[in-house]
């Protein structure tokens, strides 16, 4: 009897070991897969670190959040770029001017409404962020800085020349005013100068600014121009909201530990979901353009509901409804999502890459709605043809992967 | 006295029934337990494979960077199918036969088939 005893225990206790084993052989498959997977598509290259000039990004603060720099409104950079919305503002569409308040108060006002949502400011200093806004209407390649600004670039660094946007767009940070209409509605070049050099003049008449300037840039007053103005808003932005190490970069140097369901997510992002098709690199963005149909809120840039994104841009039909792979440090930070800030949720961020029509509703959707949803369907049938579908527990591990990549 | 002993007797008849029938009882069990979470494994190993072949394919008709790419994430994606083995393994450790496990099989075709065509997919005689 104690032999048979003893050995059905024996028996028990390997059976137990070897079906613990299997699971630990394969947990420690999947974590090595996982920090592999890491390494090939995210922290294969690393970028030289940036050196900030702390007088510079000290002033640059100041200026983004001076309202002096509306022309003629009542905004600053930090209106729409606020710390609790992970530097986004928590909007749908953005408030511009006439707007009152931050977030939600904000949309209650009556500020004009900016058909894009709000970008968050994560790593853009990196000297290897080489596209910015949505559309890429600022750029960085081999054959040069590409923007609105033309051959008349005012900087060789894109994120300078991304900072001398806001400040000259109308209904962004300037009131479409009878002023504006009669004087600066061209939107070229020509126009901007003239409404950057009365924002220089503001600023020269300050002494503190005046000072600081002169001092930071060893210049005379007379030489400010807003280059310097943007040059320091852009240490600011560079400094501020440098990348920084997550916990998913931790995990994959063996500096951490992630969860079952984290590691679980990890391996779908990097295997199945095919996200880092697009997501990839240091920032988790390639910095291309594809087009996803989130649904659109608001009126769009193109009016009516429509945006055609980079299509605006390039005139080239191949990039209708396109738009740039957003990063996605801090994602879980930036609510809502896509161009339009149309998707609440991270999850439905998720789905929408695979599962579109979830969040449409054709029949409380007019006859044009539809319309432009079948052709945004078909602009991103290419894309859409590598994503994988993922059932519900697949992407609340995926989400729950998303948000190692945040950080403090 | 004469009641005990009948009782007695019942539960050692019960007993005696329920061991010829344990084996039984302890393999419905263990598939009513494992049902849902095979199916799910057969499911996602399926996937897993077809989107390797067809990503294999892509690659030697298109051979570039972003198809190798995706090659590879369809490879990363077959851990499903370790997850599948491992699964089947341990099931058959508790004394499922081949038998047992694909009937479990037969029953996740049949929870994501819309219609009867997936069923007779997976049936139907093919020649190639």
């Amino acid at each position: 009897m104690r032999s048979d005893t003893i050995r059905i225990l024996f028996l028990a206790i390997s059976f137990l070991v070897v079906t613990n084993s299997l699971a630990a052989v394969s947990s420690n498959l999947r974590s090595r897969t996982l920090q592999d997977a890491g390494k090939e598509f995210i922290f294969n290259n690393k970028s030289a670190p940036v050196e900030i000039n702390k007088e510079k990004s000290n002033l640059g603060e100041k200026f983004f959040e001076d309202k002096k720099l509306s022309f003629n409104g009542n905004m600053s950079c930090a209106t729409c770029h606020i710390d609790r919305f992970g530097s986004s503002d928590g909007l749908r569409n953005s408030i511009g001017v006439g707007g009152v308040g931050e977030g939600p108060e904000r949309v209650n006002s009556n500020g004009f409404i900016v058909p894009r949502n709000s970008l968050p400011l994560w790593g853009r200093g990196e000297k290897d962020f080489s596209t910015f806004f949505w559309d890429g209407k600022v750029e960085s390649s081999a054959e040069g800085i590409k923007s609105q600004f033309g051959d008349s670039f005012p900087s060789e660094d894109p994120l300078i020349v991304a900072v001398h946007l806001p400040f000259v767009e109308i209904r962004e940070m300037i009131l479409d005013d009878e002023e504006i209409k009669q004087k600066y509605k061209t939107e070229t070049v020509g126009s901007a100068q003239e409404i950057y050099e009365k924002l220089v003049k503001r600023v020269r008449d300050d002494e503190k600014y005046k000072e600081a300037l002169e001092r930071i840039y060893n210049i005379k007053p007379e030489e400010i121009s807003f280059f310097h103005i943007a040059d320091s808003v852009a240490e600011f932005i560079r400094d501020k909201f440098k990348l920084k190490e997550t916990k998913f970069e931790q995990y994959v140097f063996g500096r951490t530990q992630l969860s079952q369901d984290e590691i679980a997510g990890g391996i779908i992002f990097f295997g199945k979901g095919k996200c880092a098709s697009c997501h990839s690199g240091r920032h988790f963005s390639d910095f291309s353009f594809h087009s996803i149909p989130f649904p659109q809120a608001g009126f769009g840039k193109n009016g009516f509901g429509v945006d055609y994104g980079r299509f605006n841009v390039t005139q080239d039909s191949d990039d209708i409804y396109k738009f740039r792979t957003p990063p996605l440090a801090n994602v879980s930070k930036t609510a809502p999502y896509g161009h339009s800030g149309s998707i609440d949720t991270l999850k439905e961020a998720i789905v929408v890459h695979f599962d579109p029509l979830r969040y449409y509703n054709g029949h409380e959707m007019t006859a044009l709605e539809r319309n432009e949803l079948y052709k945004k369907l078909l602009a991103s049938s290419g894309d859409m043809h590598d994503i994988a579908f993922l059932d519900d527990e697949e992407v609340e591990k995926l989400e729950k992967f998303l948000r190692t990549l945040s950080y403090e | 006295m004469i009641k005990k002993v009948a009782l007695f007797i019942v539960c050692i008849g019960l007993a005696y029934i329920a061991g010829l029938f344990s084996t039984d009882i302890k393999i419905q069990m263990v598939k009513a337990y494992y049902s849902d979470n095979y199916g799910d494994l057969v499911f996602k190993c399926d996937y897993a494979m077809r989107e390797h072949f067809l990503a294999k394919q892509t690659v030697a008709k298109h051979p570039n960077e972003d198809n190798a790419t995706k090659l590879l994430q369809a490879e990363i994606a077959l851990l499903d199918c370790q997850d599948y083995d491992i699964l089947r393994k341990k099931l058959m450790s508790y004394g499922l036969k081949e038998s047992d496990l694909a009937e479990l099989a037969l029953l996740a075709v049949e929870n994501k088939s819309h219609d009867i065509r997936k069923v007779v997919e997976t049936h139907e005689i093919r020649y190639n």
